[in-house]
């Protein structure tokens, strides 16, 4: 039987804590807001994979609810940071080494988790929207329960959905639902983008697997939501395994699925960047670039990739 | 374990006691709540991580975050603690996502370090990170929210009332969470303290 006690504490390092103390304590000077409280739309708000205009924030009117949201970031950021790619946070739920002894768990003695019962899709995205709050950034989510379904694709693992009203838009999926893993994108505004904003392509990429049991077989999977920028008629995508896939667009809508074949290896970098293609309707293209690992490539809000 | 969530009275009296005192900055204020709960927050990270070092970015993560967020601190019972936990539980959900907003406070806390572990400290570090990690294998079949309860009410040793507060949910919540987290261990795993929880 595993014992489940942790390892004894540990204190902070005296060097450590004075380091977080000295910076927390500049911290004011360096969160005031760059950018007038009336100059709304100079800040963006990442919301997901949309860019939202929202006012700017003061440290007295930050979003209520506790927790890391996306990033707020000021159109007049011209910076951009390079994210090493990333390994363990980009693979499968991590799998418990097998038939060793010290204390690992034997997969004939694993507890079988109860899958959840299947649903209609729309059925399971309605449920999950209910019990989902807010956004990590304050952004109602539950109010989109009721809300009509703009755009729908199902693939492999499950369906990808998009609820939109009073300006708004939400997108969901349901792959893995059964297993406590659907996945949600924060609401944002049901404007289109500018076609210069990669964040607006943002993929969630997460792993799936049939039965969700440590010993079975994983597969990458990704799924991306938004609206369609002015002029673009056509979005693809180009992933690592060479598989290409173009949106489905419904109305000013589009959804993207990518479901490998092949199950993944553990430990194997994550190859190429994902790159996002953006045409016109005459074929055209508008612009290609690259999706950032990790800042990119996990854009729902209710669990880690 | 440190950090029951209960109330915690210092030289500066509870939390809500230095919260409340005007006297103070509130800087000053924050950097006394973070000399009173770094510990726990600390170890609370790497419970979620298995990795110290992981840990250390990410309590300076959430000190960070949670100043960002002071106006909405919410005291459970005089102590901050719980609200704390709340924030740490988020950020080492979204580890990534919020270490990015903070990559610029935690290089400059990086670049005032100098001094490298002593080596054996390094080793014991690694045989703790080897046993965190086997227990996080062994609990991965959890569901997230079932593995945060039992990281807080269990590891952390917060009673129902302060888990509910840190997560924001309804103490029932909690209760059912670490009853269905306790009925999917049985017989597999041994949970030390969970027949303590109140």
């Amino acid at each position: 039987m595993t014992d489940l006690t942790p390892p004894p504490e540990r204190d902070l390092g005296l060097e450590r804590r004075s380091a977080i103390r000295a910076v927390l304590s500049t911290e004011e000077s360096q969160h005031r807001p760059v950018v007038p409280v009336l100059a709304a739309a100079a800040v963006v708000a990442v919301v997901g994979g949309a860019a939202v205009a929202v006012p700017a924030l003061t440290d007295d009117r930050q979003p209520p609810t506790g927790g890391s949201g996306p990033g707020l970031t000021t159109t007049t950021t011209t910076t951009t940071t390079t994210t090493a790619r990333p390994t363990t946070l980009q693979t499968p739920p991590p799998r418990p080494t097998v038939g060793q002894s010290n204390g690992t768990v034997d997969p004939k003695d694993w507890p079988t988790i109860t899958p959840k019962p299947s649903r209609p899709p729309e059925q399971t995205c309605r449920a999950m929207l209910a019990d989902y709050r807010t956004s990590p950034s304050g952004s109602p989510v539950r109010t989109f329960a009721d809300a009509p379904v703009k755009a729908s694709l199902t693939g492999r693992w499950g369906t990808s959905m998009i609820f939109a009203e009073n300006g708004r838009w939400v997108g969901c999926d349901t792959a893995g639902y059964r297993f406590n893993h659907g996945s949600i994108r924060a609401p944002a505004a049901a404007a289109p983008p500018a076609v210069t904003d990669n964040d607006a392509f943002a993929v969630s990429q997460y792993a799936q697997s049939e039965t969700w049991q440590p010993n079975s077989d994983w597969y990458h999977f990704y799924w991306a939501a938004g609206v369609l920028p002015d002029g673009v008629a056509k979005i693809s995508y180009t992933f690592p395994d060479g598989g290409t896939e173009q949106a489905k667009v419904t109305g000013r809508f589009w959804l993207m699925q990518h479901a490998p074949d092949e199950p993944l290896q553990e430990g194997v970098p994550e190859g190429d960047p994902i790159k996002v293609t953006l045409s016109r309707s005459d074929g055209s293209v508008i612009r290609t670039f690259s999706l950032r690992w990790g800042e990119q490539t996990c854009a729902h809000i209710n669990h880690g990739c | 374990m440190t950090g029951r969530g209960q109330r915690v009275t210092t030289a500066h009296g509870t939390d809500r006691m230095l919260w409340e005192d005007g006297s103070r900055a509130r800087s000053e204020v924050f950097g006394l709540l973070f000399e009173r709960h770094a510990k726990a927050i600390y170890n609370y990270c790497f419970r979620q991580t298995g990795s110290w070092a992981a840990a250390e970015d990410l309590v300076s993560v959430v000190f960070l975050e949670a100043w960002r967020r002071r106006r909405d601190v919410n005291l459970h019972q005089d102590s901050a603690l719980p609200w704390l936990y709340g924030v740490a539980t988020n950020v080492c959900r979204n580890s990534l996502r919020s270490t990015r907003r903070h990559r610029a406070a935690l290089r400059r806390i990086t670049d005032q370090l100098t001094e490298p572990d002593p080596a054996d400290d390094v080793a014991s570090r690694v045989d703790d990170e080897r046993r965190m990690g086997e227990i996080l294998g062994a609990i991965r079949m959890l569901p997230r929210r079932e593995q945060e309860v039992l990281g807080l009410v269990v590891w952390s040793g917060l009673d129902y009332a302060a888990a509910a507060a840190a997560l924001g949910v309804p103490v029932g919540t909690v209760r059912s969470r670490l009853s269905r987290a306790r009925a999917r261990l049985s017989g597999h795993l041994n949970l030390p303290a969970l027949e303590e929880a109140p």
